[in-house]
């Protein structure tokens, strides 16, 4: 989990990009979309639950991102800054889409092996816990998109992201008392729709 | 109840849910025809809005901001002040828009004389002097029956 997070010399590797993207350089910007697109997708497809609808809101946020950059002062990171965009044009975008409901947070496409235990419980020789596994993912997607808007952006922040709590309080500056207390809310929401399926 | 553990251990299998690298390489070229295909459909005013847009949520700006609109509102104020100067004001009374000669039929009437003390000297002493017009005082501020008998005396006869 602490793999993800942006580590001391990404923050001086980002802090070259800005500046060099506010000084007209396009390809240092691109450098930026190449680095982050990854990662603000994974966010905002968890949160919309729709990859269309993720490919126009991410295209949107870089752009966004693009015509501010010189008015970004180096106050935060640069991660949380375009965190922080996409957290508020997703949240934007939900708002106009309404509680229309967009159940097809599609079925795993593991991309590389990124994630140790998702390897070792899939690998597994036990037809039935792989089984039971796929079903129970189908179980958190459709439990995901039953929480509100706001439970379901700091799981995807914390859980999902593998972001620290005082991370997300900035990006979505409320307090880490809040952070924890949605936490612990979603939480119980998400294990009491799964419960159901384990009985 | 399922722990806390194995929930988030569920959660983190969500990281696997991206797009094939391949993905990524046609998004970035997106982004780029996007960009183009904004320029040629923003119209220039729409690129103006979006600059002043873009200068004015900036916190640095805003107190700059104040200089060319507070400019910007002296210089009207200054042209609406230039187009309404040479209108004359017909409620304001003024003596110097009256005949003397009518001036002194008027004031002579004994109970106005009364209300203003001194103003039958004044007439008295303009009797025999052919009535003034205000022309003949090019630049003369307008004289208001505020002024007293002996001011008035003196800017009509003093000149």
């Amino acid at each position: 989990m602490e793999s993800d997070k942006p580590q001391p010399s990404n923050t001086d590797q980002d802090r070259e990009l800005v500046a060099r993207s506010q000084a007209g350089d396009t390809e240092a910007f691109d450098e930026l979309v190449i680095k982050y697109s990854s990662k603000l997708y994974a966010m905002i497809y968890n949160m919309t639950g729709n990859r269309e609808d993720t490919h126009d809101v991410l295209q949107d946020v870089f752009a966004k991102a693009y015509r501010s950059i010189r008015r970004f002062r180096g106050k935060s990171a640069f991660y949380t800054w375009i965190y922080s965009i996409s957290v508020n044009m997703t949240l934007n975008f939900l708002k106009k889409r309404g509680r229309r409901k967009q159940l097809s947070l599609e079925e795993l496409t593991p991309s590389s092996a990124l994630d140790q235990e998702y390897q070792e419980a899939t690998a597994s020789s036990n037809p039935v816990r792989e089984a039971d596994i796929h079903e129970l993912q189908i179980r958190l997607n459709e439990a995901m998109l039953e929480l509100s808007e706001d439970h379901r952006t700091v799981v995807t922040l914390f859980d999902i992201q593998g972001m620290p709590h005082a991370e997300i309080s900035i990006i979505l500056g409320v307090s880490q008392g809040t952070v924890r207390s949605r936490l612990f809310y979603a939480h119980r929401q998400l294990q009491n729709h799964l419960e159901e399926f384990r009985h | 109840m399922m722990d806390d553990e194995t929930m988030q251990k569920l959660l983190r299998f969500k990281r696997q849910e991206t797009p094939p690298p391949a993905y990524f390489d046609a998004f970035l070229r997106d982004f780029h025809q996007r960009q183009r295909r904004e320029l040629l459909e923003t119209s220039s005013i729409g690129i103006l809005f979006e600059r002043v847009n873009t200068y004015l949520s900036d916190p640095r700006s805003q107190a700059w901001a104040y200089a060319p609109v507070m400019a910007l509102f002296m210089v009207a104020f200054y042209v609406f002040i230039g187009m309404t100067a040479d209108t004359p004001i017909p409620s304001v009374p003024s003596l110097a828009s009256v005949p003397i000669e009518q001036a002194k039929y008027a004031f002579n009437d004994s109970t106005d004389v009364g209300y203003w003390p001194g103003g039958s000297a004044l007439l008295h002493t303009v009797d025999n002097v052919p009535p003034i017009q205000a022309s003949a005082f090019p630049g003369t501020p307008r004289l208001q029956l505020s002024l007293s008998p002996d001011e008035l005396f003196k800017q009509f006869i003093g000149k």
